[in-house]
């Protein structure tokens, strides 16, 4: 039986680590499972649940015990995969020999270039037209729905997270991943693989929860309403230009902290007004395409047994949900409020657009009023709020980082 | 109870100071165009 063990080293893990942790681990490769057939059937986001789905169940089958980095400290329990619990030079440096995935993770995880990276992309295939346009209606329908990051805040913080953790997991009302990553990184690096994993889930089954949240607050009447006096101005490339370059720099002036996020979106909307193709489509294809796999793969590869077993895991489902249920229904009242201001000119609908996501909420929009009236055309108006939300997300992040740097330790 | 308060006023203490930055972006952006539409113009 011991020879057998020793042949097959991930099965003689199950042995080492306790019923407990194996049953979790077990289910930990099931759910891995379950997340590639959710992505592969479209129901969670594929581009993200794919790599995320492999990472789980690969990650949790490969475990082995194997030399530990500290000298004389005997064996541990871990996989050829990364260790993200490395700590000094001479750990980093052996680490990087061992696990495949550790350059990755060291060099682009650790100071948030993976979460820019994905930014970067996400600028490169926003159109700022919509969102100049109507630049006050855009910003006025994404306040509001930033309840989420707002309110969950202090229910966090009395669920026994600390502020920095608390800001982080506020975030995710935001509904932007690399947001959300990027703020954990800043305020609680050592909860951001829960954190952000909850928050991309979440995230994917946006696309199919709010429409409940849309059907449930706002009546049908109002749903199919076609906005057919609100104008749409045409803007040029050489305004969306002027508008990367100078409000990128202003928020960068103002928010020195998250200036690296702000630099990586202007920077992709510059680069697609500026009409230099060959920058558009290495940032689309090979850029996002490129962070996003290694985004869902490593995060995958993190979600061990260990972290799921943290009792902390339990509350950031729950608050992970309340961020987003929260923000649903701020950016759903912000959108009735402007349907009355505006006289029954503005579809409510647009208010879920301002939670960003882009583009699925807007989508979530526009296939909500198709539902109603199918020749009602919402979604060039969306894309504004939307755009607006990805902005208003950045700025209270930034907000985050700064003011809880500056509170007393 | 108390700390709830304190840490909700927090909270919206971030949300007002963002409402205002983002008020600027907006205004700036109107601003913008009507500087661009202008030129355009003469």
């Amino acid at each position: 039986m011991t020879q057998f063990l020793q042949f097959f080293p991930g099965i003689e893990s199950f042995v080492a680590m306790g019923l407990g942790p194996s049953l979790v681990r077990i289910a930990l490769i099931f759910l891995g499972f379950a997340l590639v057939y959710l992505g592969y059937k479209n129901i969670l986001e594929p581009l993200l649940m794919i790599p995320m789905g492999m990472g789980v169940s690969m990650v949790n089958a490969g475990i082995l015990l194997m030399p530990s980095l500290e000298p004389g400290a005997g064996s541990e329990l871990g996989t050829m995969f990364l260790n993200p619990l490395v700590k000094t030079a001479p750990e980093h440096i052996d680490a990087l020999q061992i696990y495949f995935l550790q350059p990755i993770y060291a060099l682009s995880f650790s100071n948030g270039l993976i979460a820019c990276l994905v930014f970067l992309g996400i600028g490169a295939i926003t159109d700022l037209e919509f969102f100049i346009s109507n630049p006050r209606l855009s910003i006025l329908l994404a306040i509001p729905a930033e309840l989420g990051s707002i309110l969950t805040f202090p229910i966090a913080k009395a669920m026994g997270f600390n502020t920095g953790e608390a800001a982080a997991i506020a975030i995710i009302g935001g509904a932007d991943g690399p947001m959300v990553l990027f703020a954990s990184l800043q305020l609680a690096k050592s909860l951001f693989v829960p954190i952000t994993i909850v928050a991309y889930i979440y995230l994917s089954i946006v696309y199919a929860g709010y429409p409940f949240l849309i059907k449930a607050l706002v009546p049908r009447r109002l749903r199919g309403l076609p906005m057919r006096d609100v104008k749409m101005n045409n803007v040029s490339p050489g305004e969306k230009l002027a508008f990367s370059v100078v409000v990128g720099t202003l928020l960068c002036l103002l928010f020195p902290v998250a200036a690296p996020l702000f630099v990586c979106f202007f920077l992709g909307t510059a680069i697609r007004e500026s009409g230099v193709s060959r920058y558009v489509k290495v940032s689309d294809d090979v850029i996002l395409s490129g962070a996003t796999l290694f985004l869902g793969f490593t995060l995958g590869c993190l979600l061990s047994a260990n972290i799921v077993m943290d009792t902390k895991m339990l509350k950031l489902i729950i608050l992970g949900f309340t961020a987003l249920f929260l923000s649903g229904v701020g950016g759903l009242l912000g959108g009735l409020v402007a349907y009355k201001v505006s006289g029954g000119r503005i579809n409510p609908l647009l208010g879920i657009a301002g939670v960003s996501c882009v583009p699925t909420t807007a989508k979530v929009a526009h296939k909500c009023a198709q539902e109603v009236d199918p020749t009602v055309f919402i979604l060039h108006y969306a894309m504004g709020p939307c755009i607006a939300g990805v902005i208003t997300t950045a700025v209270i992040t930034a907000c985050y980082v700064t003011f809880v740097r500056l509170l007393p330790a | 109870m108390m700390l709830f308060v304190k840490n909700l006023f927090f909270a919206f203490k971030i949300y007002f100071f963002s409402t205002i930055i983002l008020i600027m972006v907006m205004e700036f952006v109107v601003l913008m165009r009507r500087f661009i539409n202008l030129n355009k113009r003469d």
